[in-house]
């Protein structure tokens, strides 16, 4: 029996060694593997806003950068923002504000009741409550002004619209001319408007916008004829021209001067925060509105009705 | 004027390309075959008992001198012996398993005699000897990346249930990556689902795999033969980049009725054939049913979202001695539960349906000793993505395709060639833009036609030069598609080579940021004309293959194989990166670069099979657009696109033992790349002075550098043990299966959004039962 027992006790374990070396391996085997799909990120904010001297109250979106895809809760984000004027040291605490978008879900946005002055350099910091902080600078454009060159009144009609003040970017320029003329029927325009960003050209401080009325008569005639209706033998009225444009800040500069969300999208593509993500603007948009003069405006090819002036002419807002 | 005049000038010129290929094509099918002074036998070798055709069979010609002619049967059961001197010659028609039929035959000058055998299968003490065509078949028999596949080859797969499936073969090779047991995908060599042709009886079938991945629309049941090629084909088939599966179906008993029924917890099928007309006129068909949903998914005690099922016919008719022809039809749906849906809309579901009938007309012409084949077909996929109640995506493809083929077998020399037209209809509702493409209705007409020389050029050689000129609707000119393949033999060595050009004018759009994505968009490459910001257009998308193997059989059991291969592809759509949390993305140009190499070990033995294959592959995408530069800092990003996998391990044996076959595979694939993430945040687009609160802002994931990740790696074991039964007039087969024997947790899909992952089948024991007439 001793003898048996001792056989059992050498051999059987064994035995059951290899399958249990095989139960243990198919297993393992079963196991499953975790998949390591999210990194985290050390930044903690990221920021979304625009500073604008020609708003008293200045809004910053705030996001927190996540691990997980989640709605954003409609409850205070645990953030402290505030803002220094880094040209005369002014500090402020801004306000978290809850914003519900159209699709339903919520977004932070941070407000100051302040106006940004022209020129000034401002420090925006969002810190969290281990004390992370993203922190985004930023220059508001000068103050500029347009100066019109109208010296130029024979054919071709170019007028230099000189953008002056130091303004360090400039977008979404557009000239407006109001026209009025005769149209047997169909749908009548009231103005037509040129983008006319492609023609700037820099001369030190200054932004010069060659604008051919000539060829801008050209083609608002073009434009009638192809919406029908319009008398040839009449000609069109000029009523004013109205000259618009964005000033920007210098960093406010997307790839190929386009603004596509598409690639604007991706993170690090335009952005100014340090330690997060996101871009905070600052700018402006200004525009003046003027009638040139009946010898430019004939010249240009417009109808001049000698002696008269069109109905209700618009105020020049130029200096 | 002189735009005008130039446009012109290159309208004749490709208009003369187009007249002088026609001619040319005609010229070299004839002029071998039309030599008046000598005869040439040919005819059909089918198996008396069935009426099927049997392929490889020897057909003998000795004349009174003793000098040997002769050559061996096509799928469709043909044979040509051609430039045979007038005279008296003693016929000989043998195959494995049959009695060997002689005659004696008289040639006079000029004669093209048909001469039709039907082979009686040999009995060996009462009992039934049942060969299957031998030849270059099994896993290891690859030629330069040609492999064929028959019925038994796939019967050795352990499936869920006892009616074997193309798909399931499929999964087994080196060469193919299929993206699990769920997904509806294979990637060939590299080569994405939209680059791959798929023919049944030389229809095309845009998306035949089913959502669940053991199952294809062919049950093997149906198959005669599978051509695999893997890269490097030949000129007979083009517009496609990477490989083609090329199915032939069985044609059906011409004798008797035959039936089977089989039922597992995974599908249900019936299948039937039988003579319309008695030794004339034969009916194959078959549906399939998919029960996962109801039965799986109820005894795993998880969801099972899918519905699936196909069905086949085909008629056959011998209309005389040297002429033959089939319609071929077939009807699949799919469907699959992505995610719980909004109230109101039902569920996200991905669907497809493929349609498609054809007919082909197989004659010998009695004044030339060639084989002409004429085809005619239609096929159609609908494919929907969206809510079930109001899918928000569709997208159609029709296609109508002729072609006419002539082939010539000579003494050392065959030609094939022919001219394919067709037509294909694109049409897509996407509720908006679409990978960066809004798309409308397209039509693409299309025609090539194709040169194909097998020299046997003797010392084991055989060089087979072709040449494709095809017409794109992107561009009119001629786009020339060379190709060349090598076989070198010498005792138990076996040398393979193949080259070629590829180019590919239709485009399979899906989300590629996820190779388990199964809705596609077709669409076409931008023609010349066309206003756009791609480099590629007036382009269609090509690829270079190259390919060297080698093959030996070291002795009647024992074969291994080895082959690299080299795939350059060009003038690629890929996906862009987006922040965006969403599904869909732009599409940028790209190229592509495919290394890989496959080894492969086959023993065959009467009681046991083993077949262990490897296959280490590389798939580089390389993107080039400029905002490459922006996002990544370099000019362009090089990647491995999500299918790239890098190892992959099939271990597949079969046993019998008592009355059972056992049947056991392992597969193993190392992990596939997926873009990691940083965190998520929200994004705003501010273009101008606009309020910050009232910009409509958005959610954004923040990616690392694109497919950075590696998915963790996939494993299973299969087994099935399954027996048959004999009745009175029936055989019932059992089968006990178990799908992922170890439940191992292999991941099918990681969504990044929501860290949810979806993983594969767990263990799925299954019984299935299969009855058949006798």
């Amino acid at each position: 029996m001793r003898y048996r027992h001792s056989h059992i006790t050498h051999f059987m374990p064994l035995r059951y060694w290899g399958v249990a070396v095989c139960l243990g391996v198919i297993g393992l085997l079963g196991c499953e593997e975790d998949v390591n799909a999210v990194l985290g990120a050390e930044q903690p904010y990221t920021l979304y806003g625009l500073l604008t001297p020609a708003a008293d109250t200045q809004w910053v979106r705030v996001y927190e950068v996540a691990n997980q895809l989640t709605p954003i809760a409609p409850v205070p984000l645990s953030a402290h923002f505030t803002s220094v004027d880094l040209n005369t040291g002014e500090e402020r605490v801004w306000q978290d504000s809850l914003l519900q978008e159209q699709n339903g879900s919520y977004a932070h946005v941070f407000w100051s009741p302040f106006r940004a002055a022209y020129g000034h350099r401002y420090r925006l910091s969002v810190t969290d409550a281990k004390g992370a902080a993203s922190v985004s600078e930023v220059d508001v454009p000068p103050f500029t002004r347009i100066e019109i060159d109208d010296s130029r009144q024979f054919p071709p009609v170019v007028l230099n619209l000189n953008i002056v003040g130091g303004a360090p970017r400039l977008y979404k320029v557009e000239v407006r001319y109001g026209i009025d003329y005769r149209s047997n029927g169909g749908p009548k325009l009231d103005a037509v408007t040129f983008s006319h960003g492609n023609r700037l050209r820099q001369d030190g401080d200054t932004w010069i916008l060659p604008l051919n009325m000539s060829n801008d008569v050209s083609a608002i005639r073009t434009e009638l004829r192809n919406l029908g209706g319009f008398d040839l033998n009449v000609g069109i009225l000029l009523t004013g021209v109205t000259v618009r444009y964005l000033v920007a800040s210098e960093d406010w500069d997307p790839p190929n001067g386009t603004f596509d969300p598409e690639v604007l999208v991706e993170p690090g593509t335009l952005s100014n925060v340090e330690n997060g993500f996101g871009f905070v603007a600052a700018g402006y948009r200004d525009h003046c509105t003027w009638l040139p003069p009946e010898d430019v405006r004939r010249a240009a090819g417009f109808r001049v009705i000698v002696g008269a002036t069109p109905t209700n002419p618009p105020p020049s807002t130029c200096p | 004027m002189l735009h005008v005049s130039k446009i012109r000038h290159k309208q004749h010129q490709a208009y003369r390309w187009f007249l002088v290929s026609i001619c040319l094509g005609v010229v070299a099918a004839w002029v071998p075959a039309a030599s008046a002074q000598f005869a040439s036998l040919r005819g059909f070798v089918t198996d008396a008992t069935t009426g099927e055709p049997l392929e490889l069979v020897n057909v003998v010609l000795r004349d009174a001198t003793g000098a040997v002619r002769g050559g061996s049967t096509n799928v469709d059961g043909l044979y040509q012996v051609a430039r045979l001197d007038p005279g008296r010659y003693i016929l000989s028609v043998s195959f494995i398993g049959y009695t060997t039929l002689s005659d004696t035959l008289v040639f006079g000058r000029g004669q093209n005699q048909t001469y039709n055998v039907a082979l009686q299968p040999a009995t060996l003490e009462g009992e039934e000897v049942v060969v299957e065509a031998e030849g270059p078949t099994g896993a290891a028999s690859i030629i330069a990346g040609q492999q064929i596949i028959r019925p038994a080859d796939i019967a050795r797969v352990p499936t869920p249930d006892v009616i074997g499936d193309l798909a399931s073969y499929l999964s087994t090779l080196p060469a193919t990556v299929a993206v699990g047991d769920r997904g509806g995908q294979v990637f060939i060599r590299g080569g994405e689902p939209s680059q791959n042709m798929v023919l049944l009886d030389g229809i095309m079938v845009y998306q035949p795999f089913h959502i669940v991945g053991f199952y294809s629309a062919f049950p093997s049941s149906i198959i005669s033969r599978t051509d695999l090629f893997a890269g490097g084909f030949g000129a007979r088939h083009g517009s496609r980049l990477s490989s083609i599966i090329e199915v032939t179906t069985r044609n059906g008993n011409q004798q008797r009725f035959n039936g089977e029924v089989a039922v597992s917890p995974f599908m249900s099928s019936l299948q039937v054939e039988g003579p319309l007309v008695r030794n004339r006129v034969s009916v194959l068909a078959s549906v399939r049913e998919a029960l996962v949903e109801e039965a799986v998914a109820r005894y795993i005690d998880r969801p099972m979202p899918f519905k699936f099922g196909d069905a086949f016919a085909k008629v056959h008719a011998v209309l005389s001695t040297s002429a033959r022809a089939s319609i071929t039809a077939l009807r699949t749906h799919d469907r699959g539960r992505l995610a719980e849906g909004r109230e109101g809309e039902g569920a996200e579901q991905v669907r497809w349906t493929n349609e498609a009938i054809g007919a082909r007309y197989l004659f010998l012409p009695s004044v030339v000793p060639i084989l002409v084949d004429v085809h005619a077909s239609y096929s159609r996929l609908n494919n929907e993505l969206g809510p079930s109640i109001l899918p928000t995506r569709r997208s159609e493809i029709t296609h109508r395709f002729f072609s006419i083929e002539a082939q010539y077998y000579g003494d050392r020399i065959d030609v094939e060639a022919g001219s394919k037209a067709w037509g294909t209809n694109l049409s897509s509702d996407l509720g908006g833009i679409y990978q960066g493409f809004e798309f409308r209705r397209s039509r693409v007409y299309n025609w090539g036609s194709y040169l194909d020389f097998d020299f046997d050029v003797g010392a084991g050689w055989h060089v087979r030069p072709s040449m494709r000129w095809q017409f794109y609707s992107v561009r009119f000119k001629p786009f020339w598609e060379p190709r060349l393949r090598i076989e070198w033999q010498r005792g138990i060595h076996q040398v393979s080579a193949a080259t070629g050009l590829y180019q590919q004018e239709i485009v399979g759009i899906t989300d590629r940021r996820d190779a388990a994505s199964v809705f596609t968009v077709w669409s076409k490459v931008p023609s010349e004309n066309v206003v756009s910001d791609l480099p590629v257009r007036g382009r269609p998308q090509r690829a270079i293959h190259a390919i060297l193997g080698y093959r030996a059989s070291l002795n009647e059991r024992l074969h291994v194989a080895m082959e690299g291969f080299h795939k350059r592809l060009i003038d690629l759509f890929v996906p862009e990166w987006t922040a965006f949390p969403r599904l869909w993305t732009r599409l940028q140009y790209g190229t592509g670069m495919v290394w890989g190499f496959d080894a492969r070990v086959e023993y065959q033995h009467p009681r046991w099979y083993v077949n262990v294959n490897y296959g280490l592959s590389s798939t580089r995408y390389r993107a080039e657009e400029d905002v490459i530069q922006l996002w990544y800092g370099t000019e362009n990003l090089r990647y491995r696109p999500p299918h790239d996998r890098r190892h992959q391990i099939n271990i597949l044996a079969t046993t019998r033992v008592r009355s059972f076959d056992v049947q056991v595979r392992w597969e193993f694939g190392s992990g596939l790349p997926f873009s990691r993430v940083v965190g998520f945040d929200g994004f705003a687009l501010i273009d101008d002075i606009v309020h910050p609160a009232r910009v409509e802002g958005a959610q954004r994931v923040i990616y690392e550098r694109p497919y950075q990740g590696v998915l963790p790696t996939y494993h299973r074991l299969d087994v099935s043990v399954e027996r048959r039964f004999t009745l009175s007039n029936s055989y019932l087969t059992v089968q006990a299966s178990a799908i992922n024997a170890y439940d191992r947790t292999n991941l099918f899909y990681l969504d990044i959004f929501t860290l949810q992952r979806v993983n594969q089948l767990p263990l799925v024991p299954a019984l299935s039962l299969k009855l058949e007439t006798r």
